[in-house]
This record gives structure tokens, C-alpha cells and sequence, in this order.
């Protein structure tokens, strides 16, 4: 090291004032600067210092443009990705509820009484409204996705590809259980049967959200396609949160309006209702709970990068 | 940041333009920097408000640090910072141009 580029202890304690991620990627190069320019003009000692204090505070503030920190559109493309994950959560449940609702007795009850029919709708649409926000916000992730995989990404075309490949496997296993014997209905058989298309649609379910998840991750994205995700994000929350209230006001009122069909054992493979609906109503709120907590952060990740840019 | 009057033109200015401008030149490290925008520019960049604008330019792209050398860390424009550099100045001139066409010829010699 040349010894006129030594750091003082004025120095040194200026730049204890920096957050340590931003001393780690510049302490030594401010130090010889520093010093270089205190040895050029000690008159102007209180001045530069002064610089120096400012030049931490504004580090301290504007954390985003500290080093090693994730870009903007990254941190926001994380979010969307979590956000991602909780609604095929949130899929997962629904896709219990409805199976569970299917049922003749529960169409018939959600036509006699208001207040099921409506939160029955409200369930619906709010469904239909989440997957079309997912929709918009996907499409073009995939779009940059399978862009890159045609270009020449051999990574991203393999993770392109799970998602098909595990659902046709699916299905060619759902299709070989339905044409076992059924009878007796309850057969070890039949039950093994059953259990493993429901396992192995978790297991696809997960590979499939996964292999999408670490293709946006790996995929270079344009910073805009990235960044607009809060958007669709938000309409997801809301609609997440909506599916969710009405959940809990389906079974409270199934509950108090029609209780032999709320007790009986016409749940997800004929277990009490009461367990099937508090099972899909708790993944529906801790996926809504995610989604709206990763929401939250994605547009505040954004707000912050709007007031760092405004203040320069 | 201290500014001589001839050289302040209000948010014009700022010290990420007089560094990418700096820079355009070729690779300087900090000090040379700070040398380089006195000279061209009349204004005196303390070390506080370089690095920081260091940091936001190196974080959105237009510059990259090149290997250091005895704690002097050299860096150079990158292709994106040269053309953020060029749309700039291409708005400044026509800001002056305008303004300058405005004041007209007698006001202006």
C-alpha cells in the first residue's frame, strides 16, 4: 500500500458512519481519496468532513444502492415469486372446497339460502378474478421465458417443460385408477388408489409452481416486465382476501342455517365437513396473509425507488 | 458540493452527469475524478457526495469499476451510461439552444 494514501483516524472514523455493506465495497478507495484530498486543502477540513457525514447519511437512507443489495426489479420479482407460490397454495385449497361442494346436498343448499349462495358466488368470482390477475401477471414472465428457452437456454426450456410433463403424468394416472375395479368401494385397493392421484397431484402442483418459480428467477427479464408486477399482485391480494372472508362466512352460515349437512362426514374423502373447511379455510388465509404481505413489500420496494430517483 | 458561479447551472449540475461526462474521456479513478470536474467544470465534488453518486450509477448500469490499484479503484463508462450520457447532454442542448435563441443575439454576445 502506498503509505500516503494511509487513512487517518479522522478518516477512519468518517467512514465508521456508512452502513457496513457500503464500507465493505468502498472504505478503502473514499480512504485514499479522502486523504488525497485533505492533503491537498487542509482548510477546507470542516467542509469535506461535512460532505463525508452527508455522503452516510444519504447512504443510510437510500439503502437500495447500497452494494450487494438487490436491484429494484429483483426485489420486486421476489415478491411476485413468493406471491406466486401462496396462491398455488391457495389453488390447492380451492381445489378441496370445490371438490368438497360438488356434492348435490351443497348445490341444493346454496340455491335455498341466501347468504350460502352468496358467499358461494363471492368464492367463485373471486377465484375467477385471482386467476385471471396470475394470468396477466404470468404471461408476460413467460413470454420473456420461453423467448429465452427458444433462444438457446437449455436450463429454462427443461423448466418450461415440467409443468406440462408432470400434468400429463398426472393424468395418465388419474386415467389408470378409473379404470380399476371399483368394488368393493372401499377396498385397500381403491383407497391406495385415491390417495395416490391426490399425493401425486400435490406432487405435481409443487413441481410445477417450483419449476416455474426458478425459471422467472433465472430468466433475464426486462426491469419493466419485472417491476409491474405489483400491479397484478394487488388485484391478486384483494381477490385472495375475498375468496378467503367468504370461506369463512360459507361454513359459518352452512353451520347455522343447515347443520346435519354441516356435521356430516361429506368432507374431502368422507371426513366431517367441519375438518375439510377449517383445513381449506386455514391454507386460504395463511396463502392470503403471504400474498398481501408480499404485496405489500413489492409496492413498497417501488415507492422507495420512486422517492430515491426523485432525490437523485 | 461547492460550485463556482460560472459553473452553476442549478439541477444541471448534478454530480452523476459531471462524472459521466468525466468519464467519457476514459477510465479515472476517484481523485482524478474529482481533479477532471474542477477543471472542466469549476466545481468541487467532496468525497461524501462522488461516492454516492458513484454507487447510483454503478447500481443502474452506466459505469463499472474496473480492477483497483493501491486502493485507487478506476471506472469506466459503460455502453448504457454512454448513451444516457448522450441523450442527456442532447437535452441540454436543446435547452440551451432554445434559451439562447430566446435571449437573442444582442443579449446573448
Amino acid at each position: 500500500m502506498n503509505p500516503d494514501l494511509a487513512p487517518t483516524r479522522l478518516v477512519r472514523g468518517l467512514l465508521r458512519l456508512y452502513p457496513v455493506g457500503w464500507r465493505t465495497r468502498f472504505a478503502d478507495e473514499v480512504a485514499a481519496v479522502l486523504v488525497a484530498v485533505l492533503a491537498d486543502d487542509g482548510r477546507r477540513r470542516a467542509r469535506i468532513a461535512l460532505d463525508v457525514v452527508a455522503g452516510a447519511i444519504d447512504a443510510h437512507i437510500h439503502r437500495s444502492f447500497e452494494p450487494g443489495r438487490k436491484l429494484m426489479p429483483d426485489r420486486v420479482r421476489t415478491s411476485a415469486q413468493v406471491a406466486f407460490c401462496a396462491f398455488a397454495l391457495f389453488c390447492i385449497a380451492g381445489t378441496g372446497f370445490q371438490k368438497m361442494t360438488e356434492d348435490m346436498r351443497f348445490q341444493t343448499v346454496a340455491r335455498t339460502h341466501d347468504a350460502i349462495g352468496w358467499s358461494f358466488d363471492v368464492i367463485l368470482y373471486g377465484a375467477i378474478t385471482a386467476a385471471l390477475c396470475v394470468v396477466a401477471g404470468s404471461l408476460p414472465v413467460l413470454l420473456g421465458i420461453a423467448k429465452q428457452a427458444l433462444a438457446g437456454r437449455r436450463d429454462l426450456r427443461c423448466l418450461l417443460v415440467s409443468p406440462p410433463v408432470a400434468g400429463v403424468a398426472w393424468f395418465a394416472l388419474a386415467f389408470a385408477v378409473t379404470r380399476l375395479d371399483h368394488s368393493p368401494q372401499h377396498s385397500l385397493v381403491n383407497v391406495a388408489a385415491v390417495v395416490a392421484v391426490v399425493v401425486a397431484f400435490h406432487v405435481v402442483a409443487a413441481v410445477s409452481t417450483g419449476a416455474l418459480v426458478l425459471a422467472a428467477g433465472r430468466a433475464d427479464l426486462p426491469a419493466p416486465v419485472k417491476r409491474a408486477q405489483w400491479l397484478p399482485m394487488t388485484g391478486l391480494s384483494a381477490a385472495m382476501v375475498a375468496v378467503t372472508v367468504a370461506d369463512l362466512v360459507w361454513g359459518l352460515t352452512l353451520r347455522a342455517e343447515a347443520p346435519t349437512l354441516f356435521r356430516s362426514h361429506n368432507g374431502l374423502l368422507a371426513t366431517p365437513v367441519p375438518a375439510t373447511w377449517v383445513t381449506t379455510l386455514a391454507l386460504m388465509a395463511l396463502a392470503s396473509a403471504v400474498t398481501v404481505a408480499a404485496t405489500a413489500r413489492a409496492i413498497g420496494v417501488v415507492r422507495a425507488d420512486r422517492a430515491s430517483a426523485s432525490l437523485g | 458540493m461547492t460550485r463556482s458561479p460560472e459553473a452553476d447551472t442549478g439541477r444541471f449540475a448534478e454530480p452523476s452527469l459531471l462524472i459521466l461526462t468525466s468519464l467519457a474521456e476514459g477510465p479515472r479513478h476517484g481523485y482524478a475524478l474529482i481533479k477532471d470536474v474542477e477543471a472542466f467544470a469549476g466545481v468541487t465534488l467532496g468525497p461524501g457526495t462522488l461516492y454516492g453518486a458513484l454507487a447510483r450509477l454503478e447500481r443502474r448500469g452506466l459505469i463499472r469499476a474496473l480492477e483497483a490499484e493501491d486502493r485507487r479503484r478506476p471506472y469506466e463508462l459503460t455502453q448504457a451510461g454512454s448513451a444516457a450520457l448522450s441523450r442527456q447532454l442532447a437535452s441540454m442542448r436543446a435547452v440551451a439552444d432554445v434559451g439562447l435563441r430566446r435571449l437573442g443575439p444582442a443579449r446573448t454576445a
